[in-house]
């Protein structure tokens, strides 16, 4: 038990060293181009202005196009030149970033420019996903656990096996759905000014990793903002991901269960051989068993919530059938 | 024999299945495409005629502008890029939400991938996009896991392959070693060239563009087939969901078969010719099963 919660310790400190550390990098690499960037944009703006008076047709649409260069790399050339305080590279905002990589999120409001940056990113996410991913599973057997123990008190009170699994299950996605999509909503209504379903829209898209960057929390220029904001955003994060990577699970589960099903009707119609059916028997041991879908959680982070099936611990499996069973 | 027998008809059985499965995956994003066309090309059309607007009206005034009129110009321009309408052209630009490119961006939303550049900007589209990903994504993953595990038990099973004659291991490693090589080549270092060369990025650019796509991180920096500037054949974007469907797949067979394939070597290696090497392939002996997770029959 003691080293259990050793091994945790360590791999959180582990894990907001790493996101540290890619920050810091992040930033020396890009703030200096980020920085020469943004002033010729603005000194672009500036003789712009200059020409006022005496503008043609061809000047206009040539500031048009340079204003779209400047914004597809990023800058909003809004205000003038002492906006050139506010760095995009500051950093609060570098560190979203680095979570933005190794959680695959990746908005997109910011993304490094230079060579090197690209470079640095690439390295830093091959190493930074799979860290994230096991930094999950960790995270998703808490919640697990929260689950079981509630099915326990449950059936310690005499309740049948069956509706405790049930009445788990349904608290898991009622709390998850108020907590991640439902809550998050509602305060992004009264910080960010959105309208609810906005909210609840970039609530989803966040955790399931999609993560457009239409909608980014706490970059709004106009807006004041809590100091804690944002890392209270990414704490929201964490654990989302985490009950949303278990949703997704269960939703996986149900449809390879699905296929399971089918073939064992095949089998019991008698269409497959008795030969075949025992080598079915063999291929459903073999293959689409949970140990199986371990390696795609080493892939880069598509397939992320596969992972909870992919434990060869009997206890980890017991956890996550626990809540699976309730589904079938 | 019997083995042989009844692993022809397994493998048809599973053959049949992953049929179906690839067709419902492509129906779903054909249907998917269709429905956000739907939705959003209206108002796509709608955001882009307002934006000609805007701009025909700073270009009238020109002659009598000031900083204020230049600001809320350029906060339109913003807006407009925000929304996938691209500022620097005109109402000819071919719309963001034809059927092409609604299938990317259906293929870039069950992927997780995302990239950003182009999102529903209706409140039905979004909400549309929320239900879509809720079923999409677990669809993919069925998808490229059924792939991946129906391949890799087809081509090499661990135990098998340890009580084959020497020359049948060789062979046999040598073909999967092969195999890995060129899919490898031609899914992920051929085609960042094909987009470098098509989209006038370096290399270097292109295979950072393939390594944050296949990553799913998906920033949106760079994207296939958005150049304003540029022509492309009307199914380019199609092709390019094509492609990361298709490396998807790749790198869900190919991340424990590499591990595996090293492994095979290992055990061939001149130094390693003692016969208890070949009882050695076991689950429990090696301890590398823990991390490959091999298809072993249990």
């Amino acid at each position: 038990m003691g080293a259990s919660k050793i091994q945790i310790t360590l791999l959180l400190v582990s894990y907001f060293i790493y996101l540290i550390l890619g920050s810091l990098i992040f930033q020396a690499l890009e703030t200096d181009f980020e920085r020469e960037l943004k002033t010729s944009v603005y000194e672009m703006k500036a003789a712009f202005l200059r020409k006022l008076g005496d503008l043609t047709p061809e000047d206009v649409e040539q500031f048009v196009e340079n204003l779209t260069h400047a914004v597809r790399r990023g800058i909003y050339p809004l205000g003038n030149a002492t906006e050139l305080d506010h760095d995009n590279w500051d950093f609060s905002n570098s560190f979203f970033f680095v979570g933005s990589i190794v959680s695959t999120i990746g908005y997109g409001t910011l993304s490094p420019k230079t060579a090197g940056g690209q470079i640095f990113c690439v390295i830093f996410a091959l190493f930074g996903i799979p860290l994230n991913l096991i930094f999950l599973h960790r995270v998703g057997k808490t919640l697990s656990l929260l689950c079981e123990k509630l099915g326990k008190c449950l059936q310690s009170q005499g309740m049948k096996q069956k509706k405790t699994k049930f009445l788990t299950l349904l608290f898991f996605l009622v709390t998850g759905i108020l907590i991640f999509l439902g809550l998050p909503s509602v305060v992004f209504h009264s910080t960010e000014g959105w309208t609810y379903n906005e909210g609840i829209y970039f609530a989803f898209i966040t955790l399931s990793t999609v993560g457009f960057g239409d909608y980014v929390v706490g970059v709004q220029p106009g807006k004041q903002y809590c100091s804690y904001y944002r890392a209270l955003v990414a704490i929201w994060i964490l654990f989302g991901l985490a009950w949303i990577a278990l949703l997704f699970n269960l939703l996986t589960r149900f449809l390879e269960d699905t296929e399971k099903k089918i073939a064992e009707d095949l089998h019991k119609m008698g269409k497959v051989g008795r030969e075949n059916g025992r080598s079915l028997k063999r291929f459903q041991c073999a293959s689409p068993s949970p140990n199986e879908t371990l390696p795609l959680d080493t892939e880069e982070g598509s397939q992320k919530f596969v992972f909870e099936t992919a434990e060869k611990d009997n206890r980890e499996e017991k956890e996550t059938s626990f809540l699976c069973e309730a589904v079938l | 024999m019997a083995r042989d027998m009844a692993g022809s008809g397994l493998f048809d059985w599973r053959c049949s299945w992953t049929l179906s499965l690839l067709l419902a995956y492509l129906c779903y994003l054909l249907l998917g495409a269709a429905i956000f066309q739907l939705l959003e090309k209206q108002a796509e059309a709608q955001s882009r005629n307002q934006f000609q607007m805007e701009k025909l009206r700073f270009l009238e005034n020109y002659t009598c502008l000031d900083q204020y009129a230049l600001e809320r110009f350029v906060q339109v321009i913003m807006e407009a890029w925000e929304k996938g309408v691209n500022p620097a052209g005109n109402s000819t630009n071919p719309s963001n939400w034809d059927f092409s490119n609604s299938f990317f961006f259906a293929g870039t939303v069950v992927t997780t991938i995302g990239y950003g550049n182009l999102s529903p900007s209706t409140e039905a589209g979004q909400i549309f996009c929320i239900f879509y990903a809720l079923f999409g994504i677990p669809l993919n993953v069925v998808f490229l896991n059924h792939l991946g595990t129906g391949l890799r038990s087809h081509l090499a099973t661990m135990d098998t392959w340890g009580h084959q004659p020497r020359h049948y291991q060789v062979v046999q490693t040598l073909g999967l070693a092969l195999f890995l090589t060129v899919g490898t080549f031609l899914l992920l270092i051929l085609p960042p060239m094909v987009f470098s060369h098509v989209e006038g990025w370096s290399y270097g650019e292109g295979f950072y563009f393939a390594f944050i796509t296949l990553s799913t991180i998906g920033f949106g920096d760079y994207v296939v087939g958005t150049d304003p500037d540029k022509h492309y054949i009307s199914v380019y974007r199609s092709l390019a969901a094509v492609w990361i469907i298709l490396g998807l797949a790749w790198l869900a067979l190919m991340l424990p078969l590499g591990p595996m394939v090293l492994h095979q070597f290992m055990h061939l290696w001149p130094l390693n010719k003692d016969p208890s090497s070949k009882k050695g392939i076991t689950p429990e002996a090696d301890g590398l099963s823990h991390t490959t997770k091999l298809p072993i029959a249990i």
